[in-house]
């Protein structure tokens, strides 16, 4: 058990140097002079110079991934070549709207996917269970943003009950920051919780098919204790494994989101990043996405031996 | 020797259809209408989102990319369809014209995934010092949630419709190879391979002969999943303005265009956004009655 959780751990350096390479190198592989390419067209000939040795594109490639990666292991994400700017500090200022978007967007998704997804297994083939199944098909067809100007244009435009512009931070009250935050987190959480509550019912209708389940049914148990007693405790090793997962969809459909319902967190960033084809950031905001994508599974996979004491490693 | 016997057979309910004398095709198509609900649906809308993007130009339409001052932003009317947007473009020639974008992206993506995601698997399959390497390499793909690699990629070369691919396809590939070397090492234990070897089959012969079919049915499931990622990256790439080039009208680009106006003509924004999710629930429609019809453990389960 300690030796799986230190092996566990002895393994995240590794994994995190691939991503990085990918990350550094996709810049790389790409046909053309990157420091012409991020300069765009317009640039003149000193302003892709600037850029090339403001890159460090003047050395060769292990040099500049080396000083990369030892200016990464001492946290510096490099400088944003448009705002000139520490991109650490750029990501520092517009992390809170984008980690309370993505922590509301879990919550309300596990809350509601993972009831849904019980209700379905236990009238399995009913009607109840036919309209959840289709309903999830359906919200996981939607993209992001077309889920957002549905929502956006029904609860806002239309019945004018809460805001779709915007982020008030937690400081001016709890009030207007959680009721700018609903749609967009619904919003995000949507296709999300579509493939978490398929999931609970397969994993569900699992474990009904089990022996001990018929057996509870045998000796009379309700089914409020064979469905949280005896099936749930069992099936959620694939439930947490999904939700922890589909976590990078959070991730990336926050950009989205923010673009949608105009929230200056992360996604804003990174459009902006875009637009000027500023690339360290980009960099920046992806390993930080992929860091934390990587924790998450990690504290995970250790959380089954707590939720599942049959896993010993 | 009847290691044949096993694994084509998962391909049979499909082949069910092609039969010749009249009455029973009706009977036949009918029956397979009934048991297999998804299939059908999901593959009418998406034939008829393939003609119209075959014979878009046909459909009543003009240049989706012809402005004009004078019409801009007209209700929808008899001229215009679906309206005018906010530099008087032809709102109904763009959105039918955007059915090519997303039917070309999904086709290519789907084809250039699965053949780069087998070639990968397949190497990943076939020794242990290439597998751990590979899936290594793979590990830190998925690392990345595929929204950010696929930005990240857009960011690092000029927009075009062949880049978005590209993208797209990277990001897919190592979801693909893991499948298939997942079902390679399955197969390497089962034993017709094992027959085979003994046999004196050589190694090509053994690939060809009994483990490409095998792969492909959890291929063609594969494929239309990658085919929706793909309609949905591809729009969701051009609506945050990375993606498909904004000059050329993409279902993704017309939403982006209309952003702006949105709540005074929701229709700018929600025509291309109903022929997107509908094309998207299509292929999700067909992915699903396939994996029911080619792997009925799947089925049962879910």
């Amino acid at each position: 058990m300690i030796y799986y959780m230190f092996r566990r751990i002895l393994m995240l350096p590794p994994v995190m140097l691939i991503v990085a390479f990918i990350v550094f190198g996709l810049l790389y592989v790409t046909p053309g002079d990157p420091a012409a390419m991020i300069a765009g067209d317009q640039a003149t000939p000193e302003e892709v110079e600037r850029i090339r040795i403001a890159m460090g594109l003047d050395q060769p490639f292990y040099l500049r991934f080396g000083f990369w990666i030892w200016q990464l292991a001492r946290g510096d994400l490099g400088t944003s070549i448009f705002a000139n700017q520490p991109v650490a500090q750029m990501i520092g200022q517009r992390i809170g709207p984008t980690f309370s978007l993505l922590t509301l967007s879990l919550i309300i998704s596990v809350a509601i996917a993972v009831p849904v997804g019980i209700v379905a297994a236990w009238r399995k083939g009913h009607a109840i269970d036919r309209i959840i199944t289709a309903l999830t098909v359906l919200a996981f067809s939607l993209p992001v943003f077309v889920v957002g100007y549905l929502l956006a244009f029904s609860f806002s435009t239309s019945l004018g009950w809460l805001p779709a512009q915007g982020y008030v931070p937690l400081s001016e009250g709890f009030g207007p920051y959680i009721s700018h935050l609903i749609l967009p987190s619904v919003t995000l959480g949507v296709s999300y919780a579509a493939v978490l509550a398929r999931t609970t019912r397969a994993s569900m209708l699992d474990v009904l098919t089990q022996d001990y389940v018929r057996t509870a049914i045998a000796k009379g148990a309700g089914p409020r204790v064979i469905l949280y007693k005896h099936a749930l405790r069992n099936a959620c090793v694939p439930i947490v494994t999904v939700v922890s997962i589909g976590i990078a969809t959070l991730m990336g459909g926050s950009v989205i989101t923010e673009s949608v319902f105009s929230i200056p967190g992360i996604g804003r960033l990174t459009l902006d990043a875009i637009l000027h084809r500023d690339y360290p950031v980009i960099q920046g905001v992806v390993l930080l996405f992929s860091a934390s994508y990587v924790a998450i599974n990690l504290i995970t996979d250790l959380a089954y031996t707590v939720v599942d004491p049959r896993i010993r490693y | 020797m009847n290691h044949q016997a096993s694994p084509p057979c998962v391909a049979t309910p499909l082949r069910a259809v092609e039969l010749p004398s009249r009455p029973l095709v009706i009977r036949k198509v009918l029956k397979f209408i009934k048991r297999h609900p998804q299939i059908v649906a999901g593959a009418s809308i998406l034939l008829v989102v393939a003609l119209i993007a075959v014979f878009a130009p046909v459909l009543g339409t003009v240049d989706p990319r012809a402005l004009s001052v004078t019409k801009r932003l007209r209700p929808p009317s008899a001229e215009f369809w679906f309206g005018t947007d906010a530099l008087g473009r032809d709102l109904y020639s763009r959105v039918v014209y955007g059915a090519r974008i997303s039917v070309s992206v999904s086709i290519s993506c789907a084809f250039l995934s699965c053949l780069g995601g087998t070639i990968v698997g397949m190497i990943s399959a076939s020794g242990r010092w290439a597998d751990s390497a590979v899936m290594r390499v793979m590990d830190g793909f998925m690392s990345i949630p595929s929204m950010l690699l696929a930005i990240a990629l857009m960011a690092a070369t000029r927009g075009s419709i062949g880049t978005v691919i590209i993208a797209i396809t990277v990001v897919e590939i190592p979801r693909v190879a893991r499948v298939i070397r997942g079902v390679m090492l399955a197969l390497r234990e089962m034993p017709f391979v094992e027959a085979a070897i003994a046999a004196g089959s050589t190694t090509p012969k053994i690939i060809i002969r009994h483990l490409v079919p095998a792969v492909i049915s959890p291929l063609t499931v594969q494929a239309t999943y990658v085919a929706s990622a793909a309609i949905i990256i591809e729009a969701s790439l051009s609506f945050i303005g990375a993606g498909t080039p904004p000059t050329i009208p993409s279902w993704g680009n017309i939403m982006a265009d209309g952003k702006a106006l949105w709540q005074v003509k929701p229709q700018l924004v929600f025509i291309p956004a109903a022929f997107l999710g509908l094309t998207i629930l299509g292929v999700n429609l067909l992915g699903d009655g396939l994996r029911d019809a080619l792997d009925p453990r799947m089925a049962e389960r879910s």
